[in-house]
């Protein structure tokens, strides 16, 4: 089973589980203090895993190194491989 | 460490997520537990709309990136037309 297929299985049995539940539909009832918490929680869940995605990326910009050699290098290459190209008698 | 402007847009993005999560959790899980007449209830708009910005903003984003999917393709189209 791939993770994909886990993810989005485990995502629909939530789902169930919230509509049951903000529903009455289930076994037992849940207050309606605590319903109102867990209506917009799926709306939630997703913000938090954005925020999560967005802090993520913002500590890898935040703590990744400058590679000069290897930016140097990588020009090197590209101007290499243009000229290579442009003898062949590729317009760029 | 990564140079001056890199560190400022992370710090940038990490504050950003932070401010959005602590009032997001604070409206959400919080505020229907504090009583309807305490002054932090001013802060935070009808709960309706806690659901509502973030479907809207999500739609607004599919548009956005559906409209831009179309240029891009428009334009490979164009230009293997004119080779």
């Amino acid at each position: 089973m791939t993770k994909l297929l886990e993810w989005l299985i485990g995502g629909l049995v939530f789902l169930v589980v919230w509509a049951t539940l903000i529903t009455d539909t289930a076994f037992f009832q849940v207050s309606d203090q605590i319903k109102e918490v867990f209506i917009p929680l799926p709306v939630y869940l997703l913000i938090v895993f954005a925020c999560y995605s967005l802090a993520s990326v913002g500590y890898g910009v935040m703590t990744f190194n400058d590679c000069i050699e290897a930016h140097r290098s990588l020009k090197k290459e590209v101007s290499e491989a243009v000229d290579d190209l442009k003898r062949k008698g590729m317009t760029m | 460490m990564a140079t001056g402007t890199d560190r400022f847009v992370g710090a940038g993005m990490i504050g950003f997520s932070l401010i959005v999560f602590i009032y997001y959790t604070l409206w959400v899980i919080v505020l229907p537990f504090v009583e309807k007449d305490h002054a932090i209830q001013q802060l935070f708009l009808p709960r309706a709309y806690a659901v509502i910005i973030p479907i809207v903003a999500g739609i607004v984003l599919l548009f956005i990136l559906t409209i831009g999917f179309c240029l891009i393709m428009s334009k490979n189209k164009d230009r293997k037309k004119t080779k």
